[in-house]
């Protein structure tokens, strides 16, 4: 037994031994990140069923997997945050603090202000300095901008390249680890130690990656990117990146590198881009700075660039260009290009009925549904029933039962939809009766009432189920809008800086005489207009009908006629005769008794139709109140105006000599004369030109005496012929400051004369209103209706077209300015005096604002795959505004999420050091029973060494 | 159980006095500078507000100075209006002082009306630094050029009123007109010294509010100045005696206004003038005699007429018919067509008289001629003497007919004249002060417009400070009492750290 316990109590001393030193270990290791308490577990030895000592295992640590893979994951998130928070903090820092007003926003308001301050001043030189200094302040910011977004993307580049080359020496590291591990594992060694190593380049491999790892059998840890890439197990798989140097039109894929996992893809043709993956990591921030929100950004400043200085340019003063001194070509849309170019894989029939015969008549199985998906808007179902194809068709219509009358049909639902646009969805048929679909969207054809195969044999299939569905390409094949990376090229225009004067003068060359040097007019359609809402005023009459091109229906109708509107005349006699009374006892009455014979008082009036007088006399004389030849004959006011009404209604068929043409009132175009009283006075209102006679070539026969006319307040000057010259309708229109120019509508008028009139043509003739253009413009009520004949006019501000809408806007594009117009309408009135101004444009208020060229929201940068997050702006101040709104709540969203991250990853970094890190004191605590154990045991040799001397001091 | 890992604790102490310090340095830089945060991005949800708000304050700064320099433009103007004013009430001042004495002192007018005229003509062309005040948007022009050229229209125009070839009226007419198609004889605005671009030149406007443009124009070429000028003009050129203070009667018309000439016609023409004796053809054949007549402004003008329509078919008028009245009505249709009366109210009237001979009035100098150099197709010889009209009743065919003083010229008749034309300037001066004042009152207007919206502006900015304020300031109060606890807070972690460290095991067990 003493033996056996020498030898318990010897494996007592080495198990302490052990003990103290991985106690030892512990302590010394308790401040090292990443280190794991290690344990020495130990066993009890048994022989025969009796306890022969202790024995020690291999030192082992205690690691909570699940919680370290959830640490894992928290770094990599905790780093792409990271990473993303310290770049738009620069961005943060490029603005400035808010009160320092540094920020390109901030200078595009000082722009405006220096504006502000020269309209009250136009020709101060100082202001107009200040003012391009103010540009030029605003232009610098923005180029900074622009520039700043570049560096960042390289920058972001430069980081991934560093990333990349990092994650492979960590790889390599974690592969070797494993190899270690998984020998010693073999060799039943402890791996404790290189499992912390290996948890070590881990955790840093997550802050490049997000990753996902599983232990294998023999202690290999295999690790993932997120998205099940393998990156290591004994082996290192390489990442690949090459890095570029970038512009503001490069992006990836097209010009920028992808990060591969395998190597070289052009070596490993197994290499797998992550790219687009959700990586995750300092990289995947790096990544989604370099494709997404810095392009974004860039984006931002770029449409506020082109926007703002295509908004200067048009209202007439180029302030902001290129090096060059010019815009972006504005007319690159990239709505443009249809996303979808569908050709039906077969021609349509002839006759759609005969080749199925299943089709026709009213029922469901003539539906087909498209339906159209818009970002937005949702799926728009445009239904088209091919029973209402006419088979045969009438004359002219072009509902055929082929591939036009289809196109048609499927066209005519788009015009009467409001959801989409034709624009955006276009149906059409070549040369081979094939049907061709272009659209900007995904859609669907849906086929599944009609009969079966049916839309295969109309060739919208190319298989038989009825059904097809397009879907959008990747890219969308759309061409980059022409003003990428223009914000770095923004600057003031060169010609300004020369020329100073030109921000009050304007940069475009006036039809009419240059500004003068105190006016604001450009200013303040600057002001207004530049940084407004809208970009002009237009105004569009009512509708005309004008012989139309397609069809050419009879002639024009005069422009009076077709708007019922005459020449006006309103003549009031300035003697109140109702204070006269008896017009023939009245002391002051020249009239003779008219017992004595006729007294003709003769009104002339000219047709201006027919050019020709026609005369209407009035025998005083008969205002005898015998009821003859009208009731109310009353030698008075009342009298007077019952017999000249009399005698205008019974100017037919009694012409005077020599004959007149023939009249009738109202004439055929609708014009009349009657008389009336106001407060006493006579009142002659007509539409004509309008004479009063009694003396004179055109005198009546048996005319009234001398100053009759005079007597009743019908002429001035006695000389008993007064004329009175009908004034024609007319309005006034204006634009900007100018003063208002009159506008009149001739009796012999046509559209086109109004249109002559209402535009300056200095090089011809002075006639026109300055700084106004007009035109004739068809009726938007069936654009495809080639009957439809009715056209309008419309008004702008602005000076003269260039025949081209280059833009795509609509419009001509013009080569003038914006503005305001206002029109002031003429004294058009009804019988009841009441104002008919809608008569000339439609409406009292017809003035409507036109708004700008809208910033654009999406199909943004160079894979128009960029929106910019801004969108329902209209102003440019607001848009600058909203600009630096968007990246710092980009910011803020960063950076609270990074705080909320990194309190999550501490919470579980504190967890996972709790159960697995060294607490000192423990160990401590744990040293003193292994010292007591390491007495206990050597106490024990001890007294087994004093019993075995006590027993050979016996013996002996 | 789960364990405490000595590094851990350690780790977490330390973020926590690390987050405590950012605290405590963030709270001591918004207590030194004010301001919550140094970036936008500190701003929070207040972004947008904040820059809109401090883009309306120097909006509405711009907005205040163009006020104060507006206001200052306006005073410079009204300033100028009244003294305009006061030179244009000094003389007509002096004009009723001397009406209403009775005797007129030219010599004083004159001077008044001098001294006048140059004082109006120099506060048009008052200036605002380089701007001129009444040149509308032209305002690097001068808007008032003293050329001589007024002085040298208003002297040949009273030239012709004093020789008796522009009545009083017509000199009038042309005084008050600006535009040659309207009277030959205008004064236009290039003779008083305007400026060429002054009449294209727009208005100028105070910018006091993103949507307000108050207008301040007064140009000086607008009609009250216009008139004031050529009224001062006149009256500072009025014909005075050599040596003396009154007025120079010789070099006055007389009534201009009384000549006008009647001619009578010597034969009784009877039921038919193509009757008879006759020399003259009977219709259709034309039978022309023309009408030459001398207007003062217009120069030698003409109108013919047919005798060959005298045919009583009504055509070309009613009562064409081969007599006396015929003939009047003939004479009296073309002189109608040839646009007579004409603008000065002088005319060619024809009638019959109680007597039924043919009668002629003319207010101008006329000549009758139907001679083979006169009309297209003149009468036959012998026409005019048989109509009577013809004074020697011979060969050639012609007559001529002068208007005639219709009394002796009087000193009446000649103070009547130039009282006519002072007061008439009196008159137009009286007027041009309507006008001045009323251009007065709508600066005054204006400035009352301009100081209302100063007032505004000044709430405006109190509001938009408070918003801006109230979005990036600090509250001092709160800041310093968080402040003061994160002190507390970090003093306390100082001090539990320290005893953590002290309480280690290994301090217990080597005491």
């Amino acid at each position: 037994m003493g033996l056996a316990g020498l030898d318990q109590a010897l494996s007592g001393v080495r198990v302490a031994q052990q003990q103290l030193s991985v106690l030892s270990n512990n302590i010394a290791n308790a401040q090292v990140e990443g280190f794991t308490r290690k344990i020495l577990p130990q066993s009890t030895l048994t022989l025969n069923g009796q306890g022969a000592g202790v024995l020690s295992d291999t030192i082992i640590r205690k690691v909570d997997t699940n919680l370290q893979l959830d640490l894992f994951r928290q770094t990599s998130i905790e780093a792409f945050l990271t990473t993303k928070a310290d770049s738009l903090d620069r961005i943060q820092q490029f603005h400035g603090p808010p009160d320092g007003e540094a920020n390109f926003a901030a200078l595009l308001g000082k722009v405006r202000d220096s504006f502000t301050a020269l309209d009250n001043d136009p020709g101060d030189p100082l202001l107009i300095n200040e003012a391009i200094n103010s540009a030029e302040r605003f232009a610098g910011r923005v180029r900074e901008f622009g520039d700043l977004m570049q560096e960042l993307r390289n920058d972001a580049e430069n980081d991934i390249a560093s990333g990349v080359n990092r994650v492979n020496q960590i790889l390599e590291q974690i592969a070797d680890l494993n190899g270690q591990i998984s020998f010693n594992i073999a060799a039943d060694n402890s791996v404790a130690q290189l499992e912390d190593q290996r948890d070590q380049a881990i955790t840093e491999l997550s802050e490049f990656l997000e990753i996902t790892s599983f232990r294998r059998g023999d202690g290999v840890l295999v690790v993932q990117t997120s998205e099940g890439q393998q990156l290591a197990d004994e082996n290192p798989t390489e990442v690949f990146f090459r890095q570029s140097n970038l512009g503001p039109s490069t992006f990836y894929p097209d010009s920028i590198n992808g990060i591969f996992v395998g190597g070289n893809p052009a070596q490993n043709s197994g290499a797998f881009d992550i790219t687009q993956t959700d990586i995750g990591g300092s990289i995947g921030a790096l990544v989604e700075l370099r494709d997404d929100v810095l392009p974004r950004f860039q984006a931002q400043i770029d449409e506020l660039a082109a926007n703002v200085a295509d908004r200067f340019d048009r209202q007439g003063l180029r302030l902001f260009t290129n090096e060059a001194g010019s815009l972006p070509d504005f007319s690159t849309n990239p709505d443009n290009t249809p996303d979808i170019n569908y050709t039906s894989p077969a021609a349509v029939p002839a006759n759609i009925f005969t080749a199925i015969p299943a089709l026709g008549g009213s029922g469901a199985s003539n539906i087909i549904n498209f339906n159209v998906t818009q970002p937005g808007i949702g799926t728009t179902t445009l239904q088209i029933d091919l029973g209402a194809l006419q088979d045969p068709p009438a004359p002219g219509d072009p509902r055929t039962p082929d591939a036009q009358g289809i196109a048609f049909l499927i066209n005519e639902q788009i015009q009467l939809n409001d959801n989409i646009s034709a624009e955006n969805f276009q149906v059409s048929t070549n040369g081979t009766g094939q049907l061709t679909i272009n659209s900007d969207f995904a859609f669907t054809i849906d086929g599944t009432a009609l009969p079966a195969t049916a839309l295969n044999q109309l060739g919208l299939e190319a298989d038989t189920n009825n059904t097809e569905s397009f879907a959008l390409p990747f890219f969308g094949g759309d061409t980059a809008v022409d003003y990428i990376g223009f914000a770095q090229e923004f600057q003031v225009n060169p010609a300004v800086v020369n020329d100073p004067n030109l921000i009050q003068r304007g940069t475009i060359t006036r039809e009419d005489g240059p500004v003068q040097p105190g006016s604001n007019e450009v200013i303040r359609r600057i002001l207004q207009f530049t940084f407004g809402d809208t970009e002009f005023q237009q105004a569009t009459t009512r509708s005309f009908t004008q012989p139309n091109p397609f069809t050419g229906t009879a002639p024009e109708a005069l422009l009076q006629d077709q708007l019922g509107l005459f020449a006006s005349n309103r003549i009031e006699g300035t003697v109140d005769l109702e204070t006269v009374g008896n017009l023939f006892s009245s002391p002051d009455s020249p009239l003779n008794d008219p017992a004595l014979g006729p007294q003709n008082i003769r009104i002339r009036v000219t047709d201006p139709t027919t050019n020709a007088p026609f005369d209407i006399d009035v025998n005083l004389s008969e205002l005898d109140n015998d009821g003859v030849p009208v009731a109310g004959d009353t030698p008075d006011i009342n009298g007077l105006v019952n017999l000249i009404n009399n005698a205008i209604d019974n100017a037919t068929g009694t012409p005077p000599t020599p004959p007149p043409p023939s009249v009738s009132l109202p004439t055929p175009e609708g014009r009349d004369i009657f008389a009336t009283q106001s407060g006493g006075n006579l009142v002659i209102q007509s539409n004509f030109d309008v004479e009063f006679v009694t003396a004179g070539p055109n005198a009546p026969a048996n005319p009234a005496p001398a100053t009759t006319l005079q007597f009743l307040g019908l002429d001035d000057d006695g000389d008993n012929i007064s004329s009175f010259e009908a004034t024609q309708p007319f309005f006034e229109v204006a634009v900007g400051d100018n003063d208002p120019t009159r506008v009149t509508i001739d009796d012999d008028d046509l559209l086109a004369d109004l249109v002559d009139k209402l535009n300056l043509d200095p090089g011809s003739d002075t006639q026109g209103v300055p700084d106004l253009l007009a035109e004739i413009v068809r009726d938007p009520v069936d654009p495809l209706n080639p009957n439809d004949d009715q056209v309008s006019i419309r008004i702008r501000p602005g000076q003269v077209t260039t025949g081209v809408d280059q833009n795509g806007d609509g419009f001509d594009d013009v080569a003038g300015f914006g503005g305001e117009i206002r029109i002031i309408g003429g004294p058009f009135q009804d019988t009841t005096g009441n104002p008919i101004l809608e008569s000339v444009f439609g409406s009292e208020d017809p003035v409507t604002n036109v708004e700008h060229r809208a910033f654009r929201f999406q199909d943004l940068g160079p894979e128009v795959g960029i929106n910019s997050g801004i969108d329902g702006v209209e102003t440019i101040l607001s848009y600058a505004q909203n600009a630096i709104n968007n990246q710092s709540s980009e910011s803020i969203v960063t950076q609270s999420s990074l705080e909320d991250e990194s309190t999550f990853k501490q919470t579980l970094l504190r967890q996972f050091q709790d159960e697995s890190g060294v607490n000192i004191d423990e160990e401590l605590s744990n040293l003193i029973l292994v010292q007591t154990a390491f007495s206990a045991s050597a106490r024990a040799v001890s007294a087994i060494d004093e019993l075995f001397e006590e027993l050979l001091n016996a013996i002996a | 159980m789960v364990g405490v890992s000595t590094l851990g604790t350690f780790q977490a102490q330390g973020i926590r006095i690390n987050n405590l310090q950012t605290q405590l340095d963030r709270l001591s830089n918004q207590l030194s500078t004010g301001k919550l945060a140094t970036d936008f991005a500190g701003l929070g949800n207040d972004v947008i507000r904040s820059q809109r708000a401090r883009a309306d304050l120097q909006e509405l700064s711009i907005f205040q100075r163009n006020v104060d320099l507006g206001t200052l433009r306006l005073n410079l103007q009204t300033n100028a209006l009244d003294n305009i004013e006061r030179q244009a009430e000094i003389a007509v001042d002096a004009i009723n002082l001397e009406v209403k004495q009775g005797q007129i002192d030219l010599a004083r007018i004159r001077d008044v009306a001098d001294t006048g005229l140059g004082i109006v003509k120099d506060l048009l062309n008052e200036r605002d630094a380089e701007n001129f005040l009444f040149a509308g948007s032209d305002v690097l022009t001068q808007p008032l050029n003293d050329t001589g050229t007024l002085e040298t229209a208003v002297q040949n125009l009273l030239n012709d009123w004093q020789n008796e070839v522009l009545t009083t009226n017509e000199l009038l007419s042309a005084l008050r007109t600006r535009d040659p198609a309207d009277n030959p004889l205008a004064v236009t605005d290039s003779q008083i010294g305007y400026a060429p671009s002054l009449n294209e030149a727009k208005g100028q406007s105070i910018r006091a509010d993103s949507n307000i443009e108050v207008d301040t124009t007064v140009k000086a070429d607008e009609v009250q100045f216009r008139n004031l000028l050529v009224s001062l003009e006149v009256l500072r050129q009025l014909p005075q005696e050599a040596n003396g203070t009154g007025i120079d009667f010789a070099n006055v018309p007389d009534a201009i206004e009384d000549t006008a000439v009647t001619v009578t016609s010597t034969q009784d023409l009877g039921a038919d003038i193509f009757a008879g004796a006759s020399p003259i053809a009977a219709p259709p054949t034309a039978q022309e005699i023309q009408f030459i007549y001398e207007d003062p402004v217009a120069g030698p003008q003409a109108f013919t007429i047919d005798l060959g329509v005298l045919d009583g078919d009504g055509v070309p008028f009613a009562g064409d018919n081969p007599d006396a009245t015929g003939i009047a009505n003939l004479i009296n249709f073309e002189a109608a067509n040839a646009g007579l009366p004409n603008a000065d109210g002088r005319d060619i009237v024809a009638s019959v008289n109680a007597d039924g001979r043919l009668e002629i009035t003319s207010d101008f100098d006329f000549t009758i001629d139907s001679t083979s150099t006169g009309p297209t197709n003149p009468a036959n010889a012998g026409t005019l003497a048989f109509l009577g009209l013809d004074q020697d009743g011979g060969f050639p065919d012609i007559a001529a007919f002068e208007t005639t003083t219709g009394d002796e010229t009087t000193t009446n008749d000649e103070q009547n004249e130039i009282f006519s034309l002072i007061e008439a300037m009196a008159r137009d001066i009286q007027s041009s002060l309507k006008g001045i004042s009323r251009s007065r009152l709508n600066l005054q207007d204006a400035l009352a417009t301009v100081d209302r919206i100063g007032q505004d502006i000044a709430g405006e900015r109190t509001t938009l400070q408070n918003l801006v304020s109230t979005v990036e300031d600090i509250d001092i109060n709160q800041t310093a009492v968080e402040l003061q606890q994160v002190q507390f807070q970090l003093q306390a972690s100082f001090q539990i750290t320290d005893s953590v460290s002290r309480l280690s095991l290994t301090n217990f067990l080597s005491l």
